[in-house]
């Protein structure tokens, strides 16, 4: 047994400890907003918080997120989140979306460090996130439009 | 999707008795191919247009369209919904949208016949009038049983925002539309004038956008059942291999496992979690019968294409007599191209849940081929079509790739699901390696250009040879889409140029090998405005003319084409000097699903590193039904290409691809995105394409660029200064 | 963006003497063959030939980079990119931690880890390995001004129980592991220290 806290409720898996988070996420918890791409950390379509940081679940084993707490897209929320997520409906971000799970934790992560990211800032800090529909110039834009109403 | 209760339901009568018109009459062969499809070439047949069919008017005032076309990321069901509530008159935060269900009889695609199907850019073009006379005819009835409540004319009713109204009375459409569902449909409707447009061509927000932004947006990898299976499948290494024998007895210890089947494909390892089936299937030990597979290598395969140059080959345009103007051009380029297989690598990877029951078998998929995918998953599970029910979910992208004619993953899953007698719910997925190495590549392609230019800059002559494998050729729709061996796709972009090109012999090579082909994104134009646009460019330099007016000469006898270009010329300041070390600008144009595209890219080239800073790009898709969908189509395309220009291949050794992952067939990152500015031209003609030819200009134009900049000229993709490798 | 230019620049300066620092591991270790003095200040700088082959293979090399680290035999560029960032863990969302993890490599994703919660990052700037000749690394390892504060001891120390020098025994996926036996490294490293901690001229 191993028990996880995830959005802010305790649940206790019956899994290996070495199973990626990813998985316990989406077939254990039934949490499917928590994407799979690669399964190797080239994509980010898996990104969820741990301890409020941006992390990908198919690479962080259920082991090594015991005892911290995981955020998923589901249930992230606050004034940096809020504003991320209505500047990417704002601007129509998405294309397939498929990708955006994961854009979006990482963007949260990013403008929580960096309430005025420039654009090198969102080239290095949202790298690890693809988005194959290629949204990336609105991503950029929804970054900054989030930072600019986050003031 | 919330749980809506329709007051609009499609009758039941009508849906028996269109179903049963068409049992027996489906045929392939009335299919049109995705590639040569145009939206001008006398537009769509007439469609069903009852709102019952279309629309559902629930209690809460929403007005949920019911989405022929299959959203994988295009804005397709923001369009439909849009021409829709044009004509209704509805509000658009009370528009919604949810799926089709699998029924070619109602859902059908008007430019393809009785196939129900999203694909070759068509879906706007070929709902465009059907999906507004869904909205005019149920305003209609809306009008009809408010005028009966009121007891007042029809003509004095009007309709704004969601609003009904005559003098003091008011109603919502909900109030209005239990009646109104009874009220006969019309036999005819008119449609408003452009001018009278409240909607369409303006910005309206995409209806996935909060679905899509909250975790909520559910994709095919989503679905769960009771007591589902995951079902992963091991492939051979190399195409054409099939299973000698197998031992799965340290699979079947992993926990988790519960069953491992030899199926057509591969050997399937089913457990009760995605991980453990992943795990479970790294210890399988498989041997393969590899006597029939492709075990080349990419330069072998290059080779024997080049031999085939000294064929005749298929003729695919022969006008006037290119030999000879090319005997009295004064300057000739010459010029061999190569193009790498790619795959198309949309995010959520391919999968797809199945469930038997006695009755037949249940599909939850995202699929561009509903139609095909029932006919398939029929065939191999002994079912009829119409036994095979069809929910459509979110599709996390596909480029083409989830809509095959041989639905080959479908297919696994029902062979995957029948090998197991149907006794849980299978869920295939298929992991990242499995979709990068799993074939259904766009194809491998070389072309051969010889073209000449007068003295005085005129084209004397072009002589065109394109080798490839045809992708229509042994599917289904190859009786309608293959003439005497040669496939339109092969060659499209090329054989259909707008260029006045007065002696022009083009010729097409086919190759067989077991690697499995498909269209992707812009099919034939993916390649062909690539050798085209460069090797216009090239003349235009040999002519000593500038690239922009040497293109608008030869293209003088259409308007449509001659603004596009000069609009992105304008937009991007061209003529105006480009300052900076290893810069450079270029410009390419081309027109495929019925849709005009100029892009004119910046770049800087740093030693052999491109950097594409600006791409400018002006477009004609005749009635822009919502610019900003439009414009997110063609920056998206920009990157979506810039990844085939600057890296992606797929090369073979022994027969083995090598690439697996994002590492090695790496998608454009956010650094490399370059600053995109879209134009369009105003316009009222009939809609066209815009998923795809946002794709085509891409890399003629950054290649341009690169030629400009350098002045090395490279012939062939990715636009690396080193050749393909393999 | 000219900075993402300049970060190419540094990336293609790592990439370009990446080969080089190959060749020269090759040799160093293939150099050894003859019978050599086991005491003193000779057998110092006989085991600090040993102790260099081993700090020079991908598994140290990889991440003791200026800005970013390597991957793999092949010493590519990390993908995806990543960048020291102020504290040597990264930049906003692109952080050592948000993959690798504490417990060890992660077998199904491929992505290694090792020595507890958010240890994985790259090495200090002092501590640049990459391009550096025999005697400067020699040099630049025992300099506690750039090692930490480390003397003989501590080194010793941290060359036999530090968890991510282990993890180049222990690599995880296709990675090759340090070619020396930990043991047989410990106590190069304990004969240099003893022969004074000698270095090449």
């Amino acid at each position: 047994m191993v028990s996880l806290n995830v959005n802010g409720r305790i649940v206790d898996l019956d899994v290996n400890p070495r199973m990626p988070l990813l998985w316990a996420l989406r077939d254990f918890v039934g949490l499917t907003g928590t994407k799979f791409g690669c399964g190797r950390a080239l994509c980010g379509a898996c990104t969820v918080h741990i301890d409020g940081q941006a992390a990908r679940a198919c690479s962080i084993m259920v082991g090594d997120a015991v005892g911290k707490t995981i955020t998923t897209i589901e249930a992230v929320s606050g004034p940096v989140a809020d504003a991320v997520r209505a500047a990417w409906q704002k601007l129509d971000v998405v294309q397939c979306g498929y990708c955006q799970s994961g854009q979006i934790m990482s963007a949260i992560t990013l403008l929580t460090g960096n309430r005025k990211p420039n654009d090198e800032d969102i080239d290095l800090g949202m790298e690890g996130n693809i988005c194959r529909c290629g949204t990336y110039q609105r991503i950029r834009a929804a970054i900054h439009e989030a930072a600019s109403t986050l003031g | 999707m919330p749980m809506i209760t329709p007051a609009f339901k499609p009758s039941r009568r009508d849906f028996l008795r269109e179903a049963a018109a068409t049992i027996g009459v489906f045929t392939l062969g009335t299919f049109i191919p995705f590639g040569p499809a145009r939206a001008e070439g006398g537009g769509p047949a007439p469609g069903p247009f009852d709102p019952n069919i279309f629309l559902q008017i629930s209690p809460d005032n929403t007005v949920t369209l019911i989405s022929k076309h299959f959203e994988m990321g295009q804005g397709v069901t923001t369009g439909l919904a849009t021409l829709v509530a044009e004509e209704l008159d509805a509000d658009w935060s009370q528009m919604r949208f949810v799926f089709a269900p699998a029924n070619a009889a109602l859902y059908n695609n008007l430019l393809f016949g009785p196939v129900q199907a999203t694909g070759g850019s068509t879906s706007t073009a070929e709902a465009f009038t059907q999906m507004r006379q869904v909205g005019a005819a149920a305003r209609a009835m809306l009008v009809s049983a408010a005028a009966a409540k009121w007891g007042v004319p029809a003509s004095e009713i009007a309709i704004s925002q969601g609003v009904v109204s005559q003098g003091a009375n008011r109603a919502t459409l909900a109030e209005l539309a239990e009646a109104a569902m009874r009220m006969p449909v019309p036999q005819k409707v008119s449609l408003k004038e452009p001018k009278a447009w409240k909607l369409i061509g303006t910005h309206v927000p995409r209806l996935d956008s909060v679905a899509k932004t909250t975790g909520a947006a559910v994709f095919a990898l989503d679905v769960r059942r009771p007591g589902m299976l995951t079902a992963v499948v091991r492939h051979p290494d190399v195409f054409g291999a099939t299973v000698a024998s197998f031992d799965a007895t340290d699979a079947r210890k992993v926990d988790g496992v519960v069953d491992v089947q030899q199926l057509p494909t591969g050997v399937a390892v089913y457990a009760t979690n995605t991980w453990a089936a992943i795990e479970g299937r790294k210890v399988l030990r498989v041997s393969w019968d590899t006597s029939k597979a492709e075990t080349r290598s990419t330069a072998q395969i290059f080779d024997e294409y080049r031999d085939l140059l000294a064929q005749p080959g298929l003729q695919a345009v022969k006008r006037g007599d290119a030999s000879a103007a090319l005997a009295r051009a004064a300057k000739i380029v010459e010029a061999e191209f190569t193009f790498p297989y790619l795959a198309h690598a949309p995010m959520e990877p391919l999968n797809c849940t199945m469930e038997l029951s006695a009755n037949g078998a249940e599909i939850w998929s995202g699929c561009q081929l509903q139609t095909i995918d029932q006919f398939v998953a029929a065939q191999i599970l002994g079912l009829k079509p119409e036994q095979v029910k069809i929910n459509t979910f979110f599709g996390g992208g596909s480029f083409g790739r989830r809509g095959n004619p041989v639905a080959d993953w479908v297919a696994e899953l029902a062979f995957a699901a029948k090998a197991i007698g149907g006794r849980a719910p299978v869920h295939l997925v298929w992991t990242r390696e499995d979709d990068i190495k799993g074939g259904f590549y766009r194809p491998m392609v070389l072309h051969r250009v010889r073209a000449g230019v007068t003295a005085d800059g005129a084209i004397s002559g072009w002589q065109h040879q394109l080798v490839s494998k045809s992708i229509f050729t042994g599917t289904p729709f190859e009786s309608s889409s293959v003439k005497e061996g040669l496939d339109a796709s092969s060659v499209e972009g090329v054989s259909d140029t707008d260029y006045a090109i007065p002696d022009f012999d083009v010729r097409q090579h086919n190759v067989t090998t077991p690697l499995p082909v498909l269209w992707w994104r812009s099919v034939g134009n993916s390649h062909t405005a690539f050798a085209m646009e460069t090797a216009i460019d090239e003349l235009a330099a040999l002519a000593g003319k500038d690239p922009v007016a040497f293109r608008t000469a030869l293209l003088a006898h259409d308007p449509r084409d001659v603004a596009v270009i000069r609009l992105a010329a304008e937009k991007s300041g061209w003529g105006s000097p480009i300052a900076g070390a290893g810069r450079g600008r270029g410009i390419a144009f081309h027109h495929s699903f019925g849709t005009r595209i100029a892009m004119v890219a910046d770049v800087t080239v740093h030693g052999t590193t491109i950097q594409v800073e600006r791409m400018v790009a002006a477009a004609d898709v005749g009635v822009p039904v919502n610019p900003d969908v439009i414009a997110a189509q063609i920056e998206g395309a920009i990157g979506f290409a810039l990844s085939m220009v600057l890296r992606n291949q797929i090369t073979l050794r022994g027969g083995v691809v090598q690439q697996g992952n994002f590492d090695d067939y790496e998608p454009t990152r956010m650094r490399e995105m370059p600053k995109v500015e879209v134009h369009i031209v105003p316009s009222t003609e009939p809609p066209s394409g815009i998923g795809e030819p946002g794709v085509p200009p891409v890399a003629p134009a950054i290649g341009n660029a690169v030629a400009a900049a350098t002045g090395t000229r490279l012939h062939g993709l990715p636009l690396g200064f080193a050749t393909l490798s393999g | 963006m000219t900075g993402w230019i300049s970060l190419c620049r540094s990336i293609a300066k790592a990439g370009l003497s990446a080969g080089a620092v190959l060749l020269a591991t090759w040799l160093t270790l293939h150099a050894q063959q003859g019978t050599i003095d086991r005491s003193g200040a000779p057998a110092a700088l006989a085991a600090w030939d040993h102790i260099a082959g081993v700090l020079q293979h991908p598994r140290c090399l990889n991440c003791h980079q200026e800005n970013v680290p390597l991957q793999g035999d092949m010493r590519r560029v990390h993908i995806p990119l990543v960048v020291r960032g102020p504290d040597n863990h990264g930049v906003g969302a692109m952080r050592c931690g948000n993959c690798h993890n504490g417990s060890g490599n992660n077998e199904t994703s491929g992505t290694p880890g090792a020595g507890g919660p958010g240890l994985w990052q790259l090495a200090p700037s002092s501590m640049l390995w990459q391009g550096l000749s025999s005697g400067d690394l020699c040099r630049m390892l025992k300099d506690t001004a750039r090692n930490g504060g480390r003397d003989g001891a501590k080194l010793i120390e941290h060359m036999e129980s530090e968890p991510l020098v282990l993890w180049g025994w222990n690599p995880g996926g296709d990675r090759t592991p340090v070619p020396m036996p930990h043991d047989e490294f410990v106590n190069e490293v304990k004969t240099w220290v003893a022969g004074g901690m000698t270095c090449p001229s």
